[in-house]
């Protein structure tokens, strides 16, 4: 299954694997360091925006980028795989995070 | 609540539940022995513009209604937790939504006949509904108590 169909959900694939990964990165980092968050903030006018803003027009275009180079950059199943630990271990990063928050952490 | 609010949360969740329902018709269908690829095309695509519809009334509700005036009630009552928790985690957690279904479009369209064909694929393929599945299955869960804690 070596063609230009394949070629793109390789590529989309793996920008999906990068975005998520990089929206909870951004998610916990904001919530550590206020420069983030307040960057996001004036530059987007809400720091959620501007994380809705980065994870799904970066997804796009990190996809079309590397649909448009001429190798794929691995093979479609793995990174099938890679995307479903990386889906779940970022959703349990942030739900792990927020329960911290909410519930362990003594906030001055 | 003004009417603009009203109509752009009514639509937020409706639409959030056709996307859930979509998610759970994907992974059911996969589940199944003998998979539709018309049907697996169309419920994607229906997911995709569900999911999209519900991040854009819903962002309009949370930035201009909710930081001001719903979060307030919710910290200052008996359960600041489904702020601290449930919408925290949600707001983000959600993102993740969009980013999947788009995949599951790409997926049935490109090479629907071959990931239907190829059990490694179907197998693969599944994982992600049923993952995709419990995310949104959570941030409906998380949404209802978040309601409920604004009451």
């Amino acid at each position: 299954m070596h063609d230009k169909n394949t070629h793109a959900l390789v590529s989309f694939t793996l920008s999906a694997i990068l975005i998520i990964t990089a929206t909870a990165a951004v998610t916990i980092g904001a919530e550590l360091h206020a420069p983030l968050k307040s960057w996001l903030a004036s530059t987007f006018s809400h720091h959620w925006i501007g994380k809705s803003i980065l994870s799904f027009a970066g997804f796009l275009i990190i996809g079309v980028g590397l649909s448009l180079l001429p190798r794929s950059f691995g093979k479609l199943l793995p990174l099938l795989y890679v995307l479903l630990w990386t889906v779940l271990l970022s959703s349990l990063a942030i739900i792990g995070f927020f329960y911290y928050e909410a519930f362990l952490a003594v906030h001055p | 609540m003004s009417s603009i609010f009203a109509i752009t949360l009514s639509v937020h969740v409706i639409a959030g539940i056709v996307g859930v329902i979509g998610i759970f018709a994907i992974m059911m269908s996969l589940a199944g022995r003998r998979s539709s690829l018309r049907f697996l095309k169309i419920t994607s695509a229906t997911t995709l513009i569900s999911f999209l519809t519900s991040w854009f009334t819903g962002g309009y509700y949370y930035v201009l209604r909710y930081g001001s005036e719903v979060k307030p009630v919710i910290k200052a009552g008996d359960n600041p937790w489904a702020h601290a928790l449930f919408m925290e985690a949600k707001e983000h957690i959600f993102l993740f939504l969009p980013v999947l279904a788009f995949l599951f479009f790409l997926l049935f369209f490109l090479m629907g006949k071959e990931v239907l064909a190829n059990q490694k694929y179907k197998k693969v393929t599944l994982l992600l509904a049923v993952l995709a599945s419990l995310i949104a299955l959570f941030i409906t869960f998380a949404g209802v108590l978040i309601s409920g804690s604004a009451q």
